[in-house]
């Protein structure tokens, strides 16, 4: 009888000793979840650096004055007008992907091919993602009427903000054109107010969609005065843009 | 409904999930647009600042965890379960969080990641049922235990 007594005893405090274990182990897997779950959410949403658009000073002028500097600019294009290779870029000034390649690819294409007269670039501005969207497009027409629309995009690029949380503001887009090198910015501001400004985001609307591009960044490249093909970039590194421009520089005109 | 029958249903939402992750993870890679259906935000949410975590493709991170969480349903023990548990509900966590942008930051609704975050908030509750069915058996003869 003591004996059975004993065993249930036994039986009962394994019982105890399973439900307590499964309630720690439970209690760790939830600790766990909120914390893994804060820091993807910490990272996600406060992916923003230092810059002008978290009210920080301006990242980058010197570096992309220095880009920059020396290459002609003729409305959204950059580089020689005859240059051997075109490349054309459709972007959104808030898209991520766009800042990627901005950042990632841009400058080595500049420095090797558009510096060197092989390829020019043009930029095509859709301004699909939202109001800042619209804000800074417009600005960055009033850009290309002077000649310095990539100075102006780099800038945007290298301060950019998190989407739609209303950053472009007009002290922003003040310390981003106070940046731009031989800019008259009183001029650049006046424009950006006028219909013309409006009138080429509309006529970049259109091209898109004329060629079939819907998202962003997107690319087109060919020869000069020749066909342009849509660029499907693996990365957005300089990698499999350096490979299409120099297929297209060994090709014969 | 048995735990086989409950881990049965969690495979079939695993497969769904991967269907659905892996076609975004394939139109990301591709440079694709999506198709959208009626919402048309699809390639507004693609392209956000919140499309990536630390570079990563979201959608590839959910096709990634549909499959780690088909996985743990092969696997026995009390371990297997609490870490596909736990993989659901950060899933889950973090696909709200990225609905909650959708709608007051981006502004655009991406049905694909809607669907999706529908299939966690399904895996949730079944891998929820099943841990309460597990802590009600007896100890010495669950398989949990084991």
């Amino acid at each position: 009888m003591a004996l059975r007594e004993a065993h249930l005893e036994r039986e009962a405090q394994t019982r105890r000793a399973t439900k307590q274990r499964r309630l720690l182990s439970l209690g760790g897997v939830l600790a766990a979840v909120i914390a893994v779950v804060a820091l993807a959410v910490g990272i996600s949403s406060g992916g923003v650096s230092a810059t002008a658009a978290s009210g920080s000073r301006l990242s980058g002028a010197a570096f992309s004055a220095r880009l920059f500097s020396g290459i002609p600019q003729h409305g959204t294009v950059l580089g020689r007008p005859h240059a051997p290779v075109r490349l054309v870029e459709f972007a959104d000034l808030q898209c991520p992907y766009c800042d990627e390649y901005a950042v990632q690819a841009l400058p080595t294409l500049v420095r090797d091919y558009v510096r060197t007269g092989e390829a020019s670039l043009r930029f095509e501005n859709l301004s699909f993602i939202g109001p800042d969207s619209v804000a800074a497009g417009r600005v960055a027409a009033a850009t290309a009427r002077q000649d310095r629309l990539w100075n102006f995009v780099d800038l945007m690029y290298l301060n950019q903000g998190e989407e739609n949380t209303g950053y472009v503001t007009a002290s922003y887009l003040r310390q981003l054109l106070d940046a731009v090198p031989g800019l008259n910015v009183a001029a650049a501001l006046s424009a950006s107010q006028s219909p013309s400004a409006d009138a080429a985001l509309t006529q970049a609307n259109a091209y898109a969609a004329g060629v079939g591009v819907a998202a962003t960044p997107s690319f087109l490249i060919g020869r000069t005065g020749g066909r342009l093909q849509q660029l499907q970039p693996s990365t957005l590194t300089p990698a499999p843009f350096v490979q299409a421009i120099d297929a297209l520089l060994k090709r014969a005109p | 409904m048995t735990d086989t029958g409950l881990r049965r249903v969690c495979g079939g939402l695993c497969v769904a999930g991967v269907g659905i992750a892996g076609y975004l993870t394939y139109v990301h890679y591709a440079g694709l647009q999506p198709i959208c259906g009626v919402s048309h935000g699809c390639e507004t949410v693609q392209t956000s600042r919140y499309a990536s975590l630390l570079g990563v493709p979201v959608a590839l991170l959910g096709l990634i965890s549909y499959i780690v969480i088909f996985v743990s349903l092969r696997l026995r023990g009390d371990g297997a379960l609490l870490a596909g548990y736990a993989l659901v509900l950060i899933a889950l966590a973090f696909s709200l969080y990225l609905t909650y942008r959708e709608v007051f930051t981006i502004h655009a609704i991406c049905s694909w990641c809607v669907s999706s975050a529908i299939v966690f908030a399904l895996l949730a509750s079944v891998e929820t049922l099943r841990l309460r069915q597990i802590g009600r058996a007896d100890p010495a003869t669950s398989h949990a235990t084991a």
